[in-house]
């Protein structure tokens, strides 16, 4: 019999012998319902204890996680910061300049708040002449095909630079340009070289003739 | 090759009774929806043997034996059919992603062998496997979704460490353990019965009831409270039968498909008008 039920009749019924018929069946089942009652809750407080042990597991590996991308988060900045391209990402959903490293500054003259205070800043700063090749350049974008190209830019002091733009794009399962992420670095002084070598070459070609 | 065997024209409804040890019950109910019209109300149940799970027996005109599925077919213009189906069952702890599992088999939950993960919980009562794991049923979703499905567990199997469930246990399924609230477990009786007459307004004149074995291990002597509740909606003009299950099937709703239940009380009326 259950050790309580037990209890519970001597309390309260002391020593008595004499049960009506069929009273054992009845106790039977009551002990049988008391030794279940005790069964689930043993089972359920183990589960509970458990699952919360489990549950602070988890959280201790999550706190841990995040202290660690922490970490890599500020030595990733450092880095975006610190060298001379210039990053940049993109939400092609909703058009918005994710983030552009400093050296935006020294290529443009435009500090990284001027771009994400106006969206259209990067368009606007393209040499007039190079506009409808640099869009024509970024409808590839929208194929899901990375952009490689070369053009020139008005700074803020008005000077004309040459950059070189790197650019990969993300697409969904939809197959829908979602972000962008490009290199943007100052090649003036090499395309200057370009363009000089070229110009000697084409004089070098006059004179032979 | 069991819808084949009868006409589809004007059926009702099919009542299945099968095997749920040696049958996957989620393959069944597709076959059954493959080769039977949309229309056709699929209800019924998975025969068990208790907390055995060794040989449960289903026979038609016949001595019911081992691995067979019974089918009934039901027609006829004034016959009405109606089902419903609830569990009462809550989720705990976290979610564990299904990382290893074939058909109805589970092997790994978050890269960790699925029979440690229950003997872990179970702890003096692991030795009563898998009886002891209708304790703990699995709810799943697949990623994505909110859409939740019971699993119970039928067998286990020492050697390579899994779980064998009564229906299909997808990879990068989500799954999470449940627990028993007994007066929900109650509830859900009663939310079946309901969801019966709601579909017909009027009482039903034969009420099959199939509850999962689970829930009667559970309950113990309370079990006769599921019982109690549904007489007590329907009243004494409905006939009641059913018997304890390893997996309930009927519809999830009035136009959703027919899909293998675990932990349910699952309940199909017929009434003549």
């Amino acid at each position: 019999m259950n050790k309580l039920l037990s209890r519970q009749f001597k309390k309260y019924l002391g020593q008595a012998k004499a049960f009506p018929p069929g009273f054992d069946q009845f106790i039977a089942a009551i002990s049988e319902s008391y030794d279940h009652f005790e069964r689930d809750r043993k089972i359920i407080e183990r589960s509970i204890e458990i699952s919360s042990n489990e549950m602070i597991g988890l959280n201790i590996e999550l706190r841990k996680e995040k202290e660690e991308l922490g970490i890599i988060q500020e030595e990733l900045n450092f880095l975006f910061n610190s060298i001379n391209e210039c990053l940049f990402s993109i939400d092609m959903h909703s058009h918005q300049l994710l983030r552009i490293s400093a050296p935006c500054e020294k290529i443009y003259g435009y500090s990284p708040s001027d771009f994400l205070a106006n969206p259209e800043l990067w368009s606007e700063v393209i040499y007039p002449d190079d506009q409808r090749m640099v869009n024509k350049d970024l409808r590839d974008l929208y194929e899901g095909k990375p952009v490689w190209n070369q053009y020139r830019i008005v700074r803020k002091d008005n000077t004309v630079r040459w950059v070189e733009n790197r650019i990969i794009p993300t697409i969904n399962s939809a197959g829908e340009l979602i972000r962008i992420d490009g290199v943007i670095n100052d090649i003036t002084d090499r395309k200057q070289i370009e363009l000089d070598l070229e110009r000697s070459v084409s004089v070098l070609e006059a004179t032979l003739e | 090759m069991i819808a084949s065997a009868f006409d589809p024209e004007n059926m009702k409804n099919i009542l299945i009774f099968s095997d749920g040890h040696r049958v996957n019950g989620s393959e069944l109910v597709r076959g059954l929806q493959e080769h039977l019209p949309e229309v056709v109300i699929i209800t019924g149940g998975l025969a068990g043997d208790g907390s055995r799970f060794e040989k449960p027996l289903v026979g038609m005109n016949e001595i019911p034996i081992e691995g067979r599925v019974a089918a009934i077919a039901f027609y006829g213009d004034s016959l009405s059919v109606t089902f419903g189906s609830a569990g009462g069952w809550d989720s705990f702890g976290p979610e564990r992603l299904i990382t290893r599992s074939k058909k109805n088999i589970l092997f790994e939950l978050d890269g960790k062998p699925a029979l440690d993960i229950y003997k872990l919980y179970l702890g003096e009562y692991a030795g009563e496997l898998p009886g002891s794991g209708l304790l703990f049923p699995l709810c799943i979703r697949s990623a994505g979704s909110e859409k939740l499905i019971v699993r119970t567990i039928l067998g286990i199997d020492e050697e390579e460490k899994s779980l064998i469930f009564a229906g299909d246990m997808p990879e990068n399924a989500y799954a999470r353990l449940m627990k028993a609230n007994f007066d929900r477990l109650i509830e859900g009786a009663s939310v079946a019965a309901q969801n019966s007459i709601e579909k017909d307004l009027h009482k039903p004149e034969l009420a099959i009831l199939i509850s999962c074995v689970g829930r009667k291990l559970l309950l113990g002597q309370r079990i006769e409270e599921e019982v109690e509740i549904i007489r007590a909606l329907y009243g004494s003009g409905t006939c009641l039968s059913g018997f304890y299950s390893y997996g309930e099937i009927s519809p999830t709703s009035d136009f959703g498909s027919c899909e293998l239940h675990n932990q349910t009380m699952t309940i199909t009326t017929f009434s003549e008008k």
